[in-house]
């Protein structure tokens, strides 16, 4: 009787330490995902960016910033042009529909914000000049 | 006792009389239990020793196996817990209950300043759900601030754009997103204006419906009865509508 139990037991032990070391794989390969390089977001993002502005589709580019700002409210490190030009992009579109109504007080807000905005784009004023120029 | 013999005392265990030498019959019965006893005992134990030793061979393996079972749950664990990604939608969402003063009052602040595609943002980002015992009294404003968002975002997409070939195409999916997400804007509004209670919010969600009809008027050219007619139509008719506002005005220019 314990001579069957301990030869079960002897089974019973061999198919855990083997499932022991199965996990033990598994969790070794999981370290290694947890501590993998990820590559910087703010590159492809930019990339993207770059793309977009040297085709003109800023319409794009506020739709992804509207799209963006579920998982980050406030740019990124790296990103800070991208947001500012979609910001502006969005405001000057913003602006027209003020003026549309007449809402001065509306207008004067968003031209103020334009202007903090562009000063943020930097070698990127170009993108201002282009986006006024579709929307006038 | 005494000695049957010589009559002298002798101890009962003693298998011989000290005094004639003669056997004592109970001290040699009586050494031959203890002899007995003590071979049983000796038995009796090696048995116990033996069956002990059984079970602890037993006992061993059992403990060996408990472990290596607990060992693969750990393990399962630990791997689980290193694929995971932080769920940061839970997060926010404890944050945001945790500040809801502090956060009620930026959207407010939003709300003040005519700012609903940042309302709608901010309460996307931060995962706000509206409960009596924070958020409650923005869930009809926010509604129509997430609608107002997404069909303002779609109207930029179409016309800013409109110098992109590589991305713009008239008839295709930017406008009948747009078709969609104006259509629901209106039809949310509606439904939304019913519910609020709040005169201030109530003035604010009418703002973003102004909003709204004043970029028709500008982005695709619609008259002020042509803007009234546009908002009672069906998704699929704004769609046909915006197609002939967009593809026209490209036409002209």
């Amino acid at each position: 009787m314990n001579k069957t139990l301990k030869v079960i037991l002897n089974i019973l032990i061999g198919i855990a330490a083997l499932g022991c070391l199965v996990f033990f794989i598994e969790y070794a390969g999981s370290v290694k995902y947890a501590h993998r390089e990820i590559e910087d977001p703010s590159i492809s993002a930019m990339q993207v960016f770059d793309y977009e502005v040297s085709h003109k589709a800023y319409g794009e580019l506020v739709s992804g910033y509207f799209s963006d700002r579920i998982s980050d409210f406030d740019a990124p490190a790296g990103e800070e042009i991208l947001y500012a030009t979609a910001e502006y992009a969005n405001r000057s579109f913003l602006s027209k529909a003020y003026e549309e109504q007449g809402n001065a007080e509306k207008i004067a807000s968003c031209e103020a914000k334009k202007a903090e905005l562009r000063e943020k784009l930097g070698d990127y004023d170009f993108a201002a000049d282009e986006i006024d120029a579709i929307l006038n | 006792m005494l000695c049957k013999k010589c009559g002298k005392p002798i101890k009962i265990e003693a298998r011989f009389c000290p005094n004639c030498g003669s056997p004592n019959e109970l001290g040699n019965t009586h050494h031959e239990n203890i002899v007995t006893y003590d071979r049983q005992f000796k038995n009796t134990q090696s048995e116990v020793v033996s069956s002990t030793r059984k079970m602890w061979g037993i006992v061993i393996r059992v403990v060996i196996l408990a472990a290596l079972v607990v060992g693969m749950f750990v393990l399962a664990h630990l791997s689980d817990l290193n694929y995971a990604d932080p769920d940061i939608d839970a997060i926010r969402e404890k944050e945001s209950l945790k500040n809801s003063e502090e956060y009620s009052e930026i959207m407010d602040q939003y709300i003040r300043d005519g700012e609903y595609q940042e309302l709608a943002s901010f309460v996307s980002y931060h995962n706000i759900i509206f409960l009596p015992e924070g958020y409650e009294k923005f869930d009809a404003i926010d509604r129509c601030a997430q609608a107002y968002r997404d069909c303002v975002s779609d109207l930029e997409q179409i016309v800013l754009n409109r110098e992109a070939e590589d991305f713009f195409d008239g008839t295709e999916t930017d406008i009948t997103t747009f078709s969609i997400s104006i259509r629901n804007f209106y039809d949310t509004y509606s439904v939304q204006i019913e519910r609020e209670e709040d005169p201030f919010y109530l003035d604010r969600m009418k703002d973003m419906e102004e909003n709204v009809r004043a970029m028709l008027k500008v982005y695709l050219g619609l008259g002020d009865e042509e803007v009234e007619e546009f908002i009672t139509l069906s998704k699929d008719k704004m769609a046909v509508r915006v197609e002939e506002a967009i593809t026209g005005s490209q036409a002209e220019e």
